[in-house]
């Protein structure tokens, strides 16, 4: 990774990913974009029929905006990182939205089922999730890093490693922590 | 205070986890001594840490949250209709459920409107194409076109028909349509398509997802949201590429993928495809995870498995069904160059038709004359240019004759072959094994069975490198072979050296298969069938280590597969049960582990959880219930053995969940097995609770029902196992309950059936750890009953046995600890025998070990293992009289041992007397002091 210079900025917290401010606002439509598309065809179409997995979603999108000259100056890393912001974003917005509406009536939070309680008793509210994060990432930034990149982007612990360029176990112990830190966040709110 | 720093935290947390699970608390306590405030953060994390669901572990987008659900618009109407809920969502736009009151009586339709932002002139015009096809399409089959229009915002809407129904798959399922219903549905269905096709459309998007079935079984095809004009030439006008976004990859032709120009060929392979889904109850390609360029690759590189073949592992009799006619008529829709399918969907039907009419159907595999005339096609540009000369035009003709023929011979050999190993495998090992595997009594047939196939198998391996489709078939069939020889799951031969060969063999073809191949759901399924069955053969040989890795292996193909088709009941069962045995090796009571207590639990519960969950689904399916119970007595066996009484209830629901299946299905041995094996490990709570009677009933009622299984069955080893198991169990009870005189023959008949094993199988460690624990309980018997001579020679043995063990395999605790045991034993009988010096150096040999195997206070087993062996020594020593003083040093050390259990309520009933006892001898004596041992 070349040294920032003055003209860039830092795009993200994400270390490694300093870009241009007219690249990165080229960039972010174009990849808030294609994401929040991708994500609503794969996603949301038809429950039963799994066309593609969500941990594939990110991977689309870089081979789709590739294209992109924009894009096409980020490694997959640098990508990755923004990816993840984007998704998080994505995610939590679309929980917020839904959160509006449905409080008028029951003033039940909506929750990602299935998944989630097919493991657990609880199911997950992405808002406070999002706020616990926001919280986690006042005492390490990099651990709410890891969080972004593993269950926003879906990401495994090499590809989170390759994107913070730490060793995939310190992404490990950065998620065991952390996960641990947000359950009981969540737990006690 | 000052909360405790993150640094801190963290780095007490990080330590924390790096301890083994029983000393964490203690570790915690004593390095934040200083801040208890650092103390309770950290088990606050650690508390998190270990709640039993995988929080976070699945990424955000995969938890199904409907991403990009708008709300309704706020007046609730768009032009006359009022909407009442959103009902689907496609490529564009979102579909609602509307009704438009009029007048008299309510309509309900449904009702398509373009998404906010995806309004582009794009996609509006197509928005506007699609209006106008279903317009020209009039037919029952397909959801009618009632209206449309533009809202007030200027986005297009399309009323149409409002199909009450669920889709096709869905359907299917849900009234459990037999394979010739789901045929006919699927043939009317072919009526739409060719309605269509008749019109000059392509719908370009069809799957099961897009045919909705009526509650009166009327299936209606819908969304001809991406579905185009065919020009004069037969072609859709347009090619692929723009539509990537609204196609379905799992359904897409391969000339589709590519942007290749499309015809209702490409129809006729997505029928293909939702055919094969709707027989096979998944679809012919593993896509999940993949990217699109991966699933391009995959549809146009790889031939999907036959129908029938991945359904053979689940329903023998459906894979039967399907093999023939069924599998090729699938195979010939579905073939990857458009001109070799069906000539069009009533071709399609029509096969269909015959085969259910039971004539003969028009496709063929891919036939050697086929190939020849379409080599001689290749090669027309050789043939006319050697034309120039008469003598070169036969000399080239010849040659390429010659070429054909040898590609054809090529071909019919590789025919040959399949049909050999297809015969072998289907016949043999397929149907007849496994139609024979659960009756009582077959082992020694399915091995004369086994035999034969090996024989021609092993020929045919030799022959065939090169060829996925044939490595794969071959592999499966050592996966079956692998399993009668070894597999302890099954009735089996107890050939383990036999086993660990096949299954090797097994997983070195999968592993020779190229990576273009290997997502093929056959292989696949194979793969996780391969590593399992290896892992297995290498935990009976002691290697656990390896079998580890091999279990990891194939739960990953396992969760691959699992990711891949969710609603697979077979695979998630499977992964359960691959997560038991990772739990089992990892830590578990009972048999060789590698002692990771932690990682025990972790997999054991993610063991249950995924059978709670699938049982949730499927709350009548017997095979779920066996798959839970066992699950259950792993996880159970586990707490129980940490002194969790938890482990009881989760013991007794294994009880209940078994005795249901048992009741249901008489004939079904391997769920009496799993039943016995439940009460066999209910009984352990009992005994300990020195409940003597109970735990003695449950005893004899178990060798008696194994008795009568073994009578029916003599060869099979794990019946014998669990036979000698039982025997020691019943030795050991009797003489807990003060009758060590009838103890003694339980355990000599044990012992002669341990032996028996071991020389059948010297490399199993398992075999070897059987008969020392037998020589040692039956020196123990002979002990209490006064036959000091005969217990030392048990004694003795026992400890050749361990000690050889132990060079074996130094990595388990296991060893150690019989190790301490036995020697305990052997001083005490040496003592017994008055020879003092001998008996005092089998002390000195059984102390340090028993104290080494302790270190853990909270491992009850071990502590009461050291507790016993100073109490041992104690009784030891005051037999010698006069040595009050140091007798009661041993005395006092078990009390210390046994009361600290106590104290933590980890001291098990039946230890209890052995507690008084000491207590009594330490009372006798002249107390010196009130401490422990120093």
């Amino acid at each position: 990774m070349t040294a920032p210079d003055p003209e860039t900025i830092a795009a993200s917290p994400m270390p490694g990913v300093t870009l241009a401010r007219e690249t990165l606002d080229a960039l972010l439509p174009a990849v808030y974009g294609e994401l929040r598309a991708l994500a609503a065809r794969h996603l949301r179409a038809e429950r039963a029929d799994h066309t593609l997995q969500p941990t594939a979603l990110v991977h689309e999108a870089y081979l789709r905006l590739a294209s992109v000259p924009q894009v096409s100056a980020l490694d997959r890393g640098q990508f990755f990182g923004l990816a993840a912001q984007m998704m998080r974003r994505i995610l939590v917005n679309h929980a917020e939205s839904r959160n509006a509406v449905k409080r008028g009536g029951l003033a039940t939070r909506v929750t990602l089922d299935e998944s989630v309680s097919w493991a657990g008793e609880r199911a997950l509210d992405l808002v406070e999730l999002d706020d616990a994060l926001t919280r986690l990432a006042a005492i390490s930034v990099r651990q709410a890093q890891v969080v972004e990149l593993r269950f926003f982007a879906g990401l495994g612990i090499d590809e989170a490693a390759e994107v913070l360029g730490i060793s995939p176990a310190t992404v490990k112990r950065e998620w065991t922590l952390a996960r641990a830190w947000l359950r009981d966040a969540l737990a006690t709110d | 205070m000052t909360p405790p720093s993150w640094e801190e935290v963290s780095a007490l947390f990080h330590a924390a986890l790096d301890e083994p699970e029983a000393t964490r608390a203690d570790f915690v306590r004593a390095r934040s001594a200083h801040d208890p405030s650092l103390a309770a953060r950290v088990f606050e994390l650690l508390a998190a840490h270990d709640a039993p669901d995988d929080f976070l572990e699945t990424p955000a987008a995969a938890l199904h949250g409907d991403i990009a659900a708008e709300p309704l618009p706020s007046s609730g109407r768009i032009g006359p209709y009022r909407l009442l809920r959103e009902i689907g969502r496609g490529g564009m736009g979102a579909v609602y459920l509307a009704a438009r009151d009029d007048g008299a009586y309510q309509q309900l339709v449904a009702l398509k409107l373009v998404k906010r932002g995806m309004d582009t002139d794009r996609i509006l015009a197509r928005f506007r194409q699609e209006r106008q096809l279903l317009a020209a399409l009039d037919h029952p089959n397909i959801a009618r076109l009632l209206d449309g229009g533009t809202t007030d915002d200027g986005r297009p809407y399309v009323v149409m028909e409002y199909v009450d129904g669920s889709a096709m798959r869905e359907y299917c399922e849900t009234h459990t349509l037999s394979v010739e219903q789901r045929l006919t549905l699927f043939r009317t269905l072919c009526l739409a398509v060719q309605h269509a096709h008749q019109n000059l459309i392509v719908h370009r998007d069809i799957k099961a997802a897009n045919v909705l079935v009526t509650t009166a079984g009327v299936p209606k095809l819908l969304d001809f949201g991406i579905a185009r004009l065919l020009d004069a030439s037969g072609d859709a006008g347009e090619t692929a590429t723009d539509t990537l976004h609204a196609m379905t990859p799992e359904y897409a032709s391969p000339e589709q993928l590519i942007g290749a120009p499309l015809s209702t060929g490409t129809d006729v392979y997505s029928l293909g495809v939702l055919l094969y889904e709707l027989l096979a109850g998944q679809r012919p390609f593993a896509t999940a995870g993949s990217s699109l360029a991966e699933i391009t690759r995959l549809v146009r590189e790889t031939d999907p498995p036959p129908p029938s073949t991945v359904v053979a592992s689940r329903d023998a009799g459906l894979a039967r069904r399907l093999r023939g006619d069924l599998d090729t008529i699938v195979l010939m829709a579905m073939h990857k160059d458009a001109e070799r399918r069906y000539r069009s969907v009533e071709q399609l039907s029509e096969d269909v038709r015959r085969h259910l009419e039971r004539l003969p159907v028009s496709a063929q595999r891919d036939r050697v004359s086929y190939r020849i005339s379409k080599f001689v096609r290749r090669n027309t540009v050789v043939v006319a240019s050697a034309s120039l000369a008469m003598l070169a035009l036969v000399g080239g003709l010849a040659g390429a004759l010659w070429q054909a023929r040898i590609a054809g011979e090529e071909r019919a050999r590789s025919d040959r072959r399949f049909a050999e190993v297809r015969t072998l495998a289907t016949s043999f090992l397929f149907d007849v094994n496994d139609a024979i595997e659960e009756l009582p009594g077959a082992t020694p047939a399915r091995a004369l069975l086994v035999q034969r196939a090996l024989t021609s198998l092993d020929a045919l391996a030799t022959d065939a490198p090169g060829d996925p489709s044939l490595q794969r078939d071959l592999a499966q069939a050592y996966v079956r072979v692998g399993a009668v020889q070894g597999n302890s799951a099954n009735s089996n031969l107890g050939d383990t050296p036999g086993a660990l060969r096949s299954y090797r063999r097994a997983v070195a073809l999968l592993e020779a298969i190229p990576v273009a191949n290997a997502g093929d759901a056959g292989v696949q399924r194979a793969r996780w069938q391969a590593y399992e069955g290896l892992a297995n053969m290498l935990n009976i040989v002691g290697d656990l280590p390896a079998a580890l890795l091999n279990f990891e292996r194939a739960r990953d193909v396992l969760r691959t597969l699992v990711a891949a088709d969710p609603d697979d009941p077979e695979h998630a069962r499977m992964l359960g049960m691959v997560y038991r045995e990772i739990g089992e090796t990892r830590g578990a009571d009972g048999q060789a582990s590698i002692g990771d207590v932690r990682g025990a639990f972790e997999n054991l519960r993610l063991a249950v959880i995924t059978h709670e969950a699938l049982l949730r689904r499927l709350p009548q399916d017997n095979k779920v219930r066996v798959s839970l119970a066992t699950s259950l007595m792993g996880l159970g066996s586990l707490s129980i053995s940490v002194g969790d009484t938890l482990g009881t209830s989760q013991l007794e629901r294994a009880v209940t969940l078994l005795e249901q299946v048992v009741r249901e299905q008489p004939q079904n041995a391997a769920a009496r097995l799993e039943l016995l094996s439940a009460y066999s490990r209910i009984r352990q709570p009992w005994a300990d609770a020195a409940r003597f009677a109970d735990a003695l009933a449950i005893d004899r009622k178990i060798i008696g029902v194994l008795d009568v299984m073994t009578a029916s069955d003599p060869e099979n080893t794990l019946l014998r196992r669990n036979r000698s198991v039982m025997l020691n169990w019943l030795g050991r009870d009797l003489r807990a309950a003060g009758q060590a005189k009838a103890a003694i023959p339980h355990h000599r008949e044990a012992l002669r059936m341990a032996q028996q094993r071991a020389a059948a199988d010297a490399r199993s460690l398992e075999n070897r750890q059987d008969v020392t624990v037998t020589f040692q309980f039956l020196g123990e018997a002979l002990a209490d009953a006064g036959a000091s001579r005969a217990a030392l020679e048990m004694f003795e043995r026992a400890r050749a046995e361990a000690e050889s063990l132990r060079k074996d395999e130094p990595s388990n605790p296991r060893h150690d600890a019989d190790l301490a045991l036995i020697n305990a034993g052997r001083g005490r009988v040496l003592a017994a025998l008055g020879v003092h010096v001998a008996a005092d150096s089998a002390f000195a040999v059984a102390v340090p070990l028993a104290e080494a195997t302790a270190t853990d206070t909270l491992n009850q087993k071990a502590q009461s293992n050291l507790a016993i062996v100073y109490a041992t020594i104690g009784d030891a020593l005051r037999l010698r009289g006069g040595a009050c003083g140091t007798a009661a040093r041993w005395h006092a050390r078990s009390v210390h041992v046994f009361e600290r259990m106590e104290r933590r309520g980890a001291l098990l009933p039946r230890y209890k007397s052995r507690l008084a006892t000491s207590e009594t001898a330490l009372a006798s004596c002249p107390r010196r002091n009130d401490d422990g041992p120093a």
